[in-house]
């Protein structure tokens, strides 16, 4: 037997024993063997415990057809089956699961905290199908990486029967890639190698529904396969939302240890804690109305409670205890009235909208009947000219505010950087800009204090530094011809390379200035409250976590943070062009039409009456182009135009505009409705050209404001000091700021742009994603510091209210303010931890239920628990 | 196959390291796409004669059909009858029949907004503008041929025509109507046919099958691909290349901007793509890469219309083009294409394809007729021996060139124009030809003694 890397199973790094090319007996014997060197050490490690319904299956495809367990599943020869029924004898207690990890035998942090479900129409049924975010840790041994590999996450009960994830590897990027959609994957051959698979897994599915088990079949290749009770399944998700005994807030819990000081002889505090977070989970995941209720229910539903007990402390409860302990409670606190909250998906899939977040654009809207003859008839009466003004008109967008969950996150800082100080790159840096060393080396002094082996960080390997753009284009191109595993059509591979060829790569900006910058938002970091300033190092989230004695920041990796509260932040694109109090400040007509619903319409109306040019935006992402109206006579003729202008048209919303270019730029800088400094856009500039003040009297110039027809970029740019135009871009981004404000718009950053009509808003982008230029980022920082001041208050009032509005009940009232008003301080991180409580991993949805109500909650079992117990209930519940 | 040799592999790579001097050079693979593209699968040439299932093809169709691309609007009548005032009288009697026959007139018809509960403001905005638009001269040219031609039988009293209304853009259906001429003369009566809800049972019919099949595709045009065909595309020039439906590479675009920027490389400025819904004209003047070439196909032909089975082609230089009419299969005459209002009495049509205002357009002009070289004749009734039998009535058009006459186009005799011929006369001969009705089967029996009232 050799010992080599299993890709999935296993601990990532560990070895465990692969059954290749052995026989029946060996494969047997290895198989138990392993399996006891698990339990055992689980047993040690984190207390184990099963659930009966499990089985475990290990799988793999190295040998095709010859699999012992390809066999069981395709001809239960009795041999078989007699095997595999030893197998799951021995082998149903090789699941379980230690706090809010599965431990399966794979890297089950990654598998279960990231899968989500997703729906898969197949013939007349449906069923699902998951992809966890995060790849398995592991990678295949060199001479099987170059092979294409499934492997699929299957779940059985006696009842139901659920395909939970599928991954697959992938041979060019040498990593495991969960399997959401065939659309994800970019090699030709691979959907119908996946299809297939999903095909023998459905027709498996349908054979064998009067089994309890159920297992993997593979087409070729079968890597691993998870069977879970589906129990487990269930209540995995919600059972992260737990509130307060998870709040993994030191304080909050430093709180409630000493609460519970006093009644610890009497009551068993894990009990009740497990009790309450039961509880919270039926809260959440059913429209009940009263704790009694949520038992009884919990009690009908589900004949064990095995499954879920192993969260807190591995041990079994039975049920009747759990029952008597939960009517105690509710007994105790009157907490009949414990209002239900939504129900939280499970399966969070939500059908992506293909326009404007689900919103209908005019274009495709409904006219009323009487509407439609008036039109008809106006057609009939005036001819072709009816259709003039009918797309480009007055754009009356709905207004849509932000959620009370983004603002209450708002004193987070997110930010985003893709460069680290290795050596060379502070090498190339100086020689660049000499004055920028101290700077790069106290960066590298503050990576190496933190991360002190960050060089062996996988995120964080070789390959992915900053280079100029004509580096990364060779790169490309240097990649194009080494194929592994498959191989792009040689078409595709002409196009590419004639890309890379024909590019213009010519750097808009140096990217050594890109590092500077990413340089200076690691320094200005310490300027943070601990806690509240979080960087995403090229994937890898980091937290800042106070400052050393030098008063450099100092950083710890993420683990425990939501991805999706960072990653939103990031990614996020104000939509400005549906505040309709804002539009005036743009100097321009727009409308927002999908490119392949309406913008032709547009378009064409906008040749009619007059303009010669269009401006197109992406309203999501990045791209801008001019467009010529002349001789635009049809709406076909227009739908050519604007696909041969832009090509790629899927789902794409454009923002299509007056084409009025502008001369001078210049941007600012909101936050909390006020701006807190300006930067001068010269693409040249970076924090070293800052000029100290807050209102930069530098106005960039660009060299080439407006083309005739094609993708523009304001490309290379200069700059001039000019005070007069400065101080009116400043003073219309102040009138601006105070507008939107009004409507509860407080951060983002705003480009003012010089045209023929004066000054005007080029566009809004986010805070985070801004670039800089010379912007002193302790302007920025202190932005921050202060919105974090201003928020406490604001939080506090809020969770108050949603305290009153949960209970009624004067003394639980009491006792919560007063923790309340202890933790104020605090408030912003207590809504941090809650956060990524509700919504951990990387779900790409916003957590269903509302934060402010989940603190309050917290806030209350808090004070349900510091409540000092009835003398007979603790003896009743301590017996 | 590969396309990606080591030599243009190792090109490649030199040009990508060594772009800034060598950007602009032309690529190895400069050639190696047009004319004659690798093509994969031979079989992919199958050759079809337009939609006529093949255990049809020998068999006569009892009926002829004219069709008319879109439907008529009162204004269209209006304008052709300004515009061919001696064909007045053949307008307004189809008019009158079209009214008769309960026809709708897309200005009358308010289905739009009447028909479903909502009404689209796009498509609502579309479909005005497609009933307000100013008539076109081809289509004027096309209604007044219809026109004459149903006179022409009512007068003969030929019964074998049918009339389908294409294009019909609020409804699936087409109207196809039945011509019933009168024994009292010049007007005749059309009697609606409602295909679509037969269609089903013609389709196992032969002998109905001519009209049934050809509704079935209602949107595209029944011409007969002679790209596709293994024979009759030795009979063209073959400067194209030819792209069927069914090419499997899985980027049709990536393939076509190949080959266009190999077109490019080649010093075309224009080239010409044909597809079963019209033929656009590719702008390359600006195609400088793959990317641009991408551009510059989709700007001319759309997101989609290129999907379909496609012919490239340069642009050619100036052609005479003469047109054989076969009538029951035999050649009743040789006709030049109508150039403009001229009387071709005498005359041969030239076709270029000419540069105007920055778009290419076809124009058409006429020169002295010459004798057409006996090549041209035989040439003709090669096409037609070709054809199955089920086509009858086939426009063969023609070009001489200097290396001979080649083969351009085969229409369906009643959807061109062949003003060098007498069409009355041919229609009336038409009556003679014994194309009598078979006896319906059953299923149809009924819809053809309402219609024979």
């Amino acid at each position: 037997m050799k010992n080599i890397k299993f890709p999935i199973c296993g601990k990532s790094g560990s070895t465990i024993p692969v059954f290749g090319r052995l026989t029946q007996d060996q494969i047997t014997t290895s198989f138990l063997d392993y399996f006891n060197a698990e339990q055992q050490r689980m047993a040690g490690e984190d207390g184990f415990a099963h659930s009966p319904t499990s089985i475990y299956h290990l799988g793999y495809g190295e040998e095709k057809f010859e699999s012992p367990f390809w066999r069981i599943n395709r001809g239960w020869q009795p041999i078989e089956k007699e095997k595999l029924a030893f197998l799951r004898e021995h082998c149903s207690l090789s699941i379980a699961r230690a706090g809010s990890r599965w431990i399966t035998l794979g890297n089950t942090q990654h598998w279960c905290d990231e899968v989500f479900p997703l729906r898969l129409r197949k013939g007349k049924e449906t069923f699902s199908i998951a992809g966890h975010r995060v790849r398995p840790q592991a990678s295949l041994p060199e001479d099987w990486a170059n092979k294409h590999w499934f492997s699929a996450t299957l779940v059985s009960t006696n009842e139901v029967k659920e395909l939970l994830c599928m991954s697959f590897w992938s041979p060019t990027r040498n990593t495991w890639q969960p399997l959401v959609s065939f659309d994800e994957m970019e090699d030709a051959s691979l959907p119908y190698l996946t299809e297939e698979f999903l095909t023998k897994v459905y027709e498996g599915y349908q054979r064998y529904t009067d089994s309890d088990y159920f297992f993997s079949f593979g087409s070729a290749q079968t890597v691993s396969s998870f069977c879970l009770s589906v129990d487990d399944l269930i209540t995995c998700a919600p059972e992260e939302a737990i509130i307060l005994p998870e709040v993994s807030f030191r304080d909050l819990e430093a709180q409630i240890e000493l609460s519970n000081q006093a009644k610890q002889e009497a009551v068993y505090q894990k009990t009740e804690s497990r009790v309450v977070g039961v509880m919270n989970t039926e809260i959440e995941t059913n429209t009940l109305h009263s704790l009694p209720v949520v038992v009884k229910d919990r009690v009908e539903r589900k004949g064990h409670v095995g499954h879920w007990s192993t969260r807190w402390d591995h041990h079994d409860y039975s049920l009747s205890e759990l029952q008597r302990v939960a009517n105690q409670l509710c007994d105790l606190h009157g907490m009949e009235r414990f209002e239900a909250r939504a129900p939280k998906k499970v399966s969070p899939h939500v059908a992506r909208s293909q326009h404007s977040h689900g919103r209908k654009h005019y274009f495709e809207t409904s006219v009323s009947k009487e509407d439609a003859i008036a039109i008809r008839e106006r057609y009939l009466r005036d001819g072709v000219s009816a259709f003039t003004g009918s797309f480009w008109k007055e754009y009356n967008p709905i207004f849509t505010p932000e959620s009370e969950t983004s603002k209450d996150m708002a004193s987070v800082v997110v930010m985003s950087v893709s460069s680290l100080p290795r050596d060379e790159v502070i090498e190339r840096v100086v020689a660049f800009r000499p004055e920028a060393e101290p700077m790069m080396r106290q960066w590298r002094k503050i990576w190496d204090r933190s991360f002190p082996d960050w060089l062996e960080h996988k995120r964080w390997s070789l390959e992915k530094m900053e280079t100029s753009y004509e580096d990364s284009w060779l790169n490309w191109g240097s990649r194009i011809f080494e194929e592994k595993g498959y191989s792009r059509s040689d078409v595709t591979k002409f196009h590419e390379v004639d890309l890379v060829i024909n590019a213009n790569k010519t750097d808009l900006r140096d990217y050594r200035l890109h590092v500077i910058d990413e340089a200076d938002i690691v320094l200005n970091m310490g300027c943070l409250t601990p806690g509240l300033g979080v960087l995403d190092v090229m994937g890898q989230k980091v937290l800042c976590d106070g400052t050393d004695d030098d008063g450099l920041p100092r950083f710890i990796l993420a683990e425990g943070v939501a991805g999706e509260r960072i990653n939103r932040r990031l990614r996020e694109t104000p939509r400005y062009w549906n505040w309709p109090f804002f539009l005036k400040y743009l100097g321009r007509k727009l409308v927002v039409a999908p490119a392949d619903a309406g913008a032709a319409e547009v378009l064409l109306d906008m040749a009619q009456q007059g303009h010669t040019h269009a401006f197109l935006k992406r309203a999501k992402g990045k791209g801008t182009w001019t467009m010529p109206l002349a001789s635009l006579n049809s709406v076909e003729n227009a739908k050519d135009r604007l696909a041969g202008l832009i090509p790629d048209q899927r789902e794409l919303n454009l923002v299509i505009q007056e084409h009025l270019p502008f001369t001078h730029e210049q941007r600012f800088y909101i936050n909390n409705g006020r701006v807190f400094a300006s930067a001068c856009s010269d693409r040249n500039f970076c924090v070293l050209d800052a000029s100290g003040k807050r209102l930069d009297d530098r106005v960039s110039v660009l060299n080439c404001p407006s083309i005739d027809q094609g993708y523009f970029d304001r490309g290379v740019t200069s700059h001039v000091r000019d005070r007069a135009l400065a101080a009116t871009f400043a003073r219309q981004a102040r009138r601006i700021a105070r507008e939107l404000k009004d409507h509860g718009i407080l951060e983002y950053s705003l480009d003012m742009g010089l045209t023929d009509r004066g000054p005007v808003c080029i566009e809004i982008n986010t805070l985070h994603r801004a670039g800089p230029y010379n912007l002193d980022r302790r302007f920025y920082m202190s932005a921050f510091r202060a919105k974090e001041k201003w928020i406490k208050p604001h939080l506090d009032a809020g969770v108050r209210a949603e305290i009153e509005k949960i209970t009624q009940d004067p003394k639980l009232h009491g006792l919560a303010a007063s923790l309340l008003s202890r933790n104020f301080e605090n408030l912003p991180k207590i809504f941090i931890a809650q956060y990524d409580q509700n919504s951990p991993g990387n779900k790409f949805d916003p957590p269903q239920t509302e934060l402010r109500r989940s603190v309050a909650q917290s806030f209350l079992l808090a004070a349900m628990m510091e409540q000092p117990v009835e003398s007979n209930a603790n003896e009743e519940l301590a017996a | 196959m590969t396309f990606f040799t080591d030599e243009m592999k190792a090109d490649a790579q030199d040009r990508m390291l060594n772009w800034r001097t060598r950007a602009s050079e032309a690529p190895i693979w400069a050639g190696y796409y047009w004319p004659t593209p690798p093509i994969r699968d031979e079989e992919e040439s199958r050759y079809s004669f337009g939609r006529y299932g093949h255990s049809l093809q020998n068999d006569v169709p009892e009926v002829i059909s004219i069709a008319l691309p879109q439907p008529p609007r009162r204004v269209d009548f209006t304008a052709a009858q300004d515009r061919f005032p001696d064909r007045s009288e053949s307008l307004s009697a189809l008019r009158q029949a079209l009214e008769e026959a309960g026809y709708i007139f897309p200005e009358d018809d308010d289905s739009i907004v009447s028909s479903s509960d909502t009404v689209y403001v796009k498509s609502l905005h579309e479909s005005m503008l497609r009933v307000v638009s100013p008539p076109g001269e081809k289509y004027l040219r096309e209604l007044t041929s219809v026109a004459y031609r149903l006179s022409c039988a009512a007068q003969a009293l030929v019964e074998c025509f049918v009339l389908a209304v294409r294009g019909n853009a609020n409804s699936y259906r087409n109207r196809t109507y039945k011509l019933i001429p009168s024994k009292l003369g010049f007007n005749y009566r059309l009697t609606g046919l409602d295909v679509f809800a037969t269609m089903g049972q013609w389709a196992e019919l032969p002998q109905r099958s001519s009209f049934g099949a050809r509704n079935r595709d209602f949107n595209l045009a029944d011409v007969i691909n002679i790209w596709a065909h293994s024979t009759l595309v030795k009979l063209t020039e073959r400067s194209v290349v030819y792209l069927p439906e069914s090419r499997s590479l899985n980027k049709r675009e990536e393939f076509l901007s190949m080959i266009l920027a190999d077109m490019r490389h080649q010093g075309h400025e224009f080239a010409i793509l044909e597809t079963e819904q019209g033929s656009h004209t590719i702008s390359l003047g600006c195609v400088k890469t793959l990317e641009e070439a991408k551009s510059a196909l989709f700007a001319a032909a759309g997101l989609w219309r290129w999907k379909s089975s496609l012919v490239i082609r340069p642009v050619p230089g100036p052609r005479v083009i003469q047109r054989f009419v076969f009538i029951d299969r035999k050649l009743v005459g040789t006709s030049p294409l109508q150039v403009g209002n001229e009387d071709m009495t005498g005359r041969m049509s030239v076709v270029d394809v000419q540069k105007q205002s920055g778009r290419m357009k076809e124009v058409l002009t006429s020169v002295d007729m010459i004798d057409l070289p006996q090549e041209a004749f035989k040439l003709a009734d090669d096409v037609m021996a070709l054809l199955p039998e089920c086509r009858r009535e086939i426009a063969v058009d023609i070009a001489l060139s200097e290396q001979g006459p080649v083969l351009c186009a085969i229409h369906d005799a009643f959807d061109v124009e062949w003003p060098g011929i007498d069409e009355k006369s041919v229609i009336n001969s038409l009556g003679t030809v014994g194309r009598q009705p078979k006896p319906p089967k059953d299923a149809i029996l009924a819809d053809f003694l309402a219609i024979e009232d």
